[in-house]
């Protein structure tokens, strides 16, 4: 009995021999790969939303210089011929410039409406009316206006 | 009686046991590792794009201060450059040498440049009106300014880096009778395809030479 009970050398358990394993239930691997895999989920929204971000930065910069070279053409038409293109609008992805040459493929997510309107601005300290035309510009995206460019441009002296 | 042992030795890993869990290891690395290249490449063309978009919007800017007081496109070499006149400060209608502006492109280093007619300080203003010839409508201007060049009396500042090629349009038959002009640049983009942006400019108080 005292040899049954004496605790041999090396043996930690005092069982005879063989060590005890304890191995990760499945619970806790299922645990472990859930929180893994969440971390890696949110670093990849993080880094997917700053590219989207990104990317609404560079649509911003093209709509600007979109609605400025629209402007610029816009300003080189007779007073006459501008008033024609009152409401006319460029789908998106389908820019020209006034010649109908197509822009490139970098504009592909924006689009261009111009607004010709006639309006007399009265400045009544002076006693002045000055009748023109008000020139709106706007470039824009599939959801919203990103740029808009405004200007008035007096009508010519006859 | 021996007491039973309340704190058994803690067990190690057997070396199988560790190699699988290097094994496991390095493959969860390699598959993160390759889907944060992926997106460090994403990253990195974005950033590409948004950098050629500045440049190129940062050339439209300095263009304009050229093309929105000035008067006509005068040439264009598309492997060179185009020229324009900048304003008749020596009146009579006619082109002299420092009212023209030359805008070159070396395909090579990718830089855009501006280029004008600078006589010497020292110079006597009368001397200077002298030098300052006068050009025919169909002259080569560009010619006329690196003939300048060779002598010294140009002055050059940069428009724009990274441009691979350039590309001038415009509205009208002849060069000098267009009062708007497209420019397409296409900007580096280092490893990725290049950026074409195109611009508008305009003569708003367009005149031909006489």
């Amino acid at each position: 009995m005292m040899n049954q009970r004496m605790n041999i050398a090396g043996d930690p358990t005092g069982r005879g021999g063989r060590a005890t394993r304890r191995a990760f239930s499945l619970i806790e691997a299922l645990v472990a790969s859930t929180l893994l895999g969440m971390i890696v989920l949110a670093v990849i929204s993080a880094v997917t939303s700053a590219q989207s971000l990104s990317f609404e930065g560079q649509k911003q910069i093209l709509a600007a210089m979109a609605a400025d070279d629209y402007m610029t053409e816009l300003m080189t038409l007779d007073y006459e011929d501008r008033a024609l293109l009152n409401g006319s609008e460029q789908p998106v992805g389908e820019m020209e410039t006034l010649d109908a040459a197509p822009y490139p493929d970098t504009v592909w997510a924006l689009g261009r409406r111009v607004g010709v309107t006639e309006v007399t601005i009265v400045e009544p300290g002076l006693g002045i009316e000055v009748t023109g035309q008000r020139v709106v510009v706007e470039a824009f995206d599939e959801f919203r206006a990103l740029a808009t460019l405004e200007t008035f441009v007096p009508e010519p002296a006859l | 009686m021996t007491p039973l042992n309340a704190h058994p030795a803690p067990r190690g890993l057997s070396m199988l046991e560790l190699l699988i869990a290097i094994s496991i290891t390095a493959l969860a690395g390699l598959a993160l590792s390759t889907v944060m290249t992926a997106v460090a490449r994403s990253i990195t063309s974005t950033t590409d794009e948004r950098s050629a978009l500045q440049r190129a919007h940062a050339a439209s800017i300095r263009l304009r201060a050229f093309t929105e007081p000035g008067l006509c496109l005068l040439q264009d070499k598309p492997d060179e450059g185009f020229a324009i006149w900048l304003n008749d400060d020596k009146p009579g209608g006619t082109v002299n040498l420092r009212e023209v502006r030359a805008f070159w492109h070396d395909a090579t280093s990718g830089v855009m440049t501006v280029e004008r007619v600078t006589f010497p300080d020292a110079w006597p203003p009368e001397l200077q009106e002298t030098f300052d010839l006068a050009l025919s409508p169909g002259a080569d201007f560009l010619g006329e300014i690196e003939a300048q060049r060779f002598l010294g009396y140009t002055s050059t500042e940069a428009v724009s880096d990274g441009v691979i090629s350039r590309a001038v349009t415009h509205d009208a038959g002849p060069i000098q009778a267009a009062s708007r002009f497209w420019l397409t640049l296409s900007m580096d983009r280092r490893a990725e395809d290049p950026t074409d942006v195109l611009m508008a400019f305009a003569f708003f108080t367009h005149r031909e030479p006489e």
